[in-house]
């Protein structure tokens, strides 16, 4: 195992290494000035001309590049162009609501997804997998932003329970979960729709397979045979399943957070793109990606934890 | 079952707290929803965009201002300075102040001295976006302790002065005190002497203003005013129908304006000025090098047809290349009013007898300037009249359009409501983009053929008014003739409110874009 984690480890400096030089260059071949998002319309060339320089903007790409290099190495994330804050503050200011979401659409996403997998796959071609089937292609199909704007008509505007803006944190636990409850809803039931989906696939493969039969002949109770038996091993793909998809909630959250007005890491990347925002852009993408990477990271490793064929290959 | 205890457990934990929920009423907490993301900075020597001056409104005073819900210059009345006087031949403007003016967070009381630091601040181009204002200021300086000293580089009409120390960009005096003790950090740390003080901002969710408790005008009603980033249209309407918002920046779009009409409790407010949409044909380069190619391109938009589209309440035509309303504004110009047979006539004249491709057009993705910008690619197609309309982010229409990449450029803008400003950043010869003194004339009007240079520059330094007016106005009529642009509309803004805002003042036009909040503003509920 210890072998295992290792190699998973080292596995990652050319990745990251890769990324960094893409993120850089991704950065600047995208048209638009920073200098005009910043000082305005009416600024004078002079103006304009004067911020490049002061942001480095002037100096050779290559300079910019090992600089850029230099700086992450140090764990240095820089300013943002715009506002002069820290990027380490502002990042620090949303991470945990984003985390927070994410692992919040994941529960939701499990805690609803694998039950109704399980009772899809058990009542196989009966009318309440075929409904349970029929609804979650539903949820595959719904734009988060069409769910989102759906439940803060009925729960927010008709019903007034939960908050349309949430500011991400409450002065009470109650207050924090009602504001959470929402936009975690809109990420989560997107989620359920995926985890039944490859919950009911992957237990009608397994429950199908001949140790299962085995588990019957020695007189397992059929309870203990779906839980024990099947659902155990059914939910090997559902764990890496979970680890792709929190890497894409990290990111397709912005929509979410848009709607919602909820701080997150999304809507702070988006917001440094629409501004050329180059240097807290550039930071904020390898945040972006090395949350995904070390996501992956975890997932290998439980996959290797609960599947032994892995970890000795 | 486990999982179904677990399951009926997180069911009622989420009513429960549902539940349990008390409606928070706070009735001297006002809350804005604005369309913009976020903000550059609260420096009001540096704030540029809408979004910034939104803020830096409520923060900061000039030596005078424009009346509360007015734009009209001619209604510029004191504010920091209780009167003025003028030397005979025109050259030295004396500024007596109020005394017992407070900045914000116990930085002192405003003296001489912090004007001086702000206007020498606002006329340096190192420190100021808008130094080019300021050149007029040959010497300022403190006579005592309030009282200030403006000596002109020449006389300039009265109107010109007093319009660049009113509370809006370079003329907000900030407290010279923060400045120096912030540095760079000012922007983020802003002491004026505004109704409202800086008490948090955070990126991308809000900026939080409390009450300045010893303004001068006195105590503000309001005691705090959160102003909301809430770029989704959608989301801020949806929030201001749940009553979480009590003013917002609606759509300028007329369905939209009926739409929230209905909304119990909510009112409307359409001012001006707006900014106006002005077609501005590339001439550097064919087809619009030629004059009956844009004569002809103008004769096809139907103006009245895109009014009828985008709302008739949130619009007003335009036909001079100054926005009606501004001073010195006239609508006796050379008037393209939509004829398709004079179109067909001229394009056939210039060699186009069978349509016309224009070829690049460029155009941002931001809504008010893409659906007109469709509609008139439609009403040209009617006609054979083709282009290749390339629709990209805001900020890469920035940069393209100033790259001189596009044949013809869509633009929207509001300035300081006298015609100087506008004339001589879209038509005068040092403002064509390319040039290194580059502002915002895209059609390249008095570089590639003969403009109007010699009329700005004497009307700006026009002391007669009468004389001013007049050539501002011919100014007018000839750029009308050559072509250059096509003025179509002013965008008239759009903000709605609930009806227990009382703003407490006539809500007409807004210099600052944004619905100003002054002492006097209540919230009746």
């Amino acid at each position: 195992m210890h072998v295992y984690v290792l190699r998973r480890l080292l596995a990652t400096i050319p990745t990251l290494f890769l990324m960094l030089t893409f993120v850089f260059f991704l950065v600047r071949v995208v048209p638009g000035d920073p200098a005009i998002a910043i000082l305005g319309d009416s600024a004078s060339q002079e103006a304009l001309e004067r911020f490049r320089e002061q942001m480095g903007l002037k100096d050779p790409l290559h300079v910019q590049y090992f600089r850029f290099l230099a700086d992450m190495a140090r764990g240095n994330l820089g300013k943002s162009m715009v506002t002069g804050l820290p990027v380490w503050d502002q990042l620090m200011r949303v991470l945990p609501h984003t985390l927070e979401l994410t692992a919040a659409g994941v529960v939701i996403g499990l805690v609803l997804g694998i039950p109704l997998g399980l009772i899809s796959g058990l009542k196989q071609n009966t009318w309440i997998d075929y409904l349970i089937r029929a609804v979650s292609l539903a949820g595959l199909s719904v734009p988060a932003f069409v769910l989102a704007v759906g439940l803060i008509m009925v729960f927010s505007v008709r019903l007034g329970w939960f908050p349309v803006i949430s500011t991400g944190s409450g002065a009470t636990l109650g207050e924090h979960l009602r504001q959470l409850f929402l936009p975690a809803m809109t990420l989560g039931l997107i989620m359920t729709a995926y985890t039944a989906r490859m919950t009911r696939s992957s237990f009608l493969n397994v429950y199908q397979d001949d140790y299962i039969r085995t588990a019957r002949a020695k007189g397992v109770t059929e309870p203990r045979v779906v839980i024990k038996h099947a659902l155990k091993n059914a939910l090997i793909p559902v764990i890496t399943l979970v680890g792709l998809y929190a890497g894409v909630l990290l990111g397709s959250s912005v929509m979410t957070e848009i709607v919602f007005n909820r701080p997150g890491l999304s809507g702070l990347i988006v917001g440094a793109m629409t501004r050329r925002d180059y240097t807290a852009l550039q930071s904020l993408l390898v945040v972006f990606a090395l949350l995904v990477i070390i996501v992956n990271l975890i997932t290998d490793l439980l996959y290797g934890l609960v599947d032994p064929r892995i970890r000795y290959e | 079952m486990k999982i179904r205890t677990l399951l009926t457990v997180a069911l009622a934990a989420v009513l429960l707290v549902a539940a349990s929920v008390t409606v928070g009423a706070q009735s001297k907490v006002l809350t804005f929803g604005m369309s913009q993301p976020d903000i550059g900075g609260m420096d009001p020597h540096n704030a540029p965009g809408t979004n910034d001056k939104t803020i830096v409104t409520q923060m900061y005073n000039g030596l005078v201002r424009f009346r509360p819900g007015s734009a009209n210059p001619e209604y510029i009345e004191p504010d920091l300075a209780e009167r003025w006087e003028v030397s005979e031949d025109g050259t030295v403007w004396t500024f007596y102040l109020r005394r017992g003016v407070q900045f914000h967070k116990g930085y002192g009381e405003l003296t001489a001295e912090d004007v001086v630091y702000s206007l020498e601040r606002a006329k340096d181009p190192q420190r100021s976006a808008f130094s080019s204002d300021y050149v007029i200021f040959a010497k300022i300086e403190a006579v005592d302790r309030y009282t200030v000293r403006l000596t002109l580089v020449r006389p300039v009409p009265a109107i010109q002065v007093l319009g660049v120390l009113t509370n809006y960009q370079g003329g907000m005096i900030v407290s010279k005190k923060a400045v120096e003790e912030f540095g760079d950090n000012f922007r983020m740390n802003p002491i004026g002497t505004g109704p409202f003080q800086l008490k948090e901002y955070v990126p991308r969710q809000y900026v939080e203003l409390e009450r300045h408790e010893e303004y001068f005008r006195g105590t503000p009603e309001i005691e705090r005013l959160v102003y909301r980033f809430m770029p989704e249209l959608r989301s801020r309407e949806l929030a201001f129908r749940a009553g979480e918002i009590d003013v917002m920046e609606g759509l300028r779009e007329q369905w939209w304006v009926e739409d929230i009409k209905q909304v119990p409790g909510a009112v409307v407010d359409v001012v001006g000025p707006g900014e106006m949409r002005t077609l501005h044909f590339n001439m550097s380069r064919p087809p619009f090098d030629d004059i009956r190619v844009r004569q002809a391109v103008s004769y096809l938009i139907d103006r009245e047809e895109i009014m009828e589209i985008l709302g008739r309440d949130v619009t007003e035509p335009a036909y001079s290349p100054v926005p009606p309303g501004y001073m010195a504004h006239t609508d006796d110009v050379e008037r393209y009013d939509y004829n398709p047979e004079k179109a067909k006539q001229l394009l056939a004249e210039a060699g186009y007898p069978n349509g016309l491709h224009i070829g690049p057009v460029i155009i941002s993705e931001v809504q008010s300037l893409l659906v007109p910008m469709q509609i008139i690619q439609e009403q040209l197609a009617r006609e054979g009249v083709t282009m290749d309309l390339q629709v990209v982010d805001h900020q890469t229409f920035h940069d393209r359009i100033r790259q001189n990449m596009s044949n013809m450029v869509l633009y929207g803008a509001a300035r300081f409501p006298t015609p100087d400003q506008y004339l001589t950043q879209f038509y005068h010869s040092a403002s064509t983009v390319g040039k290194p003194t580059a502002v915002t004339n895209f059609s390249h009007f008095g570089s590639v053929i003969p403009g109007v240079d010699h009329l700005i520059d004497m009307a700006r330094a026009e002391m007669d008014q009468q004389r001013q007016v007049e050539m501002w106005q011919l100014a007018q009529k000839l750029i009308t003739q050559s072509a250059p642009t096509f003025p179509i509309y002013v965008q008239k803004l759009v903000f709605v409110r609930k009806d227990y805002v009382d703003l407490g003042y006539e809500f007409e036009s807004t210099i600052s874009l944004t619905v100003p909040f002054t002492e006097k503003t209540r919230l009746l509920k």
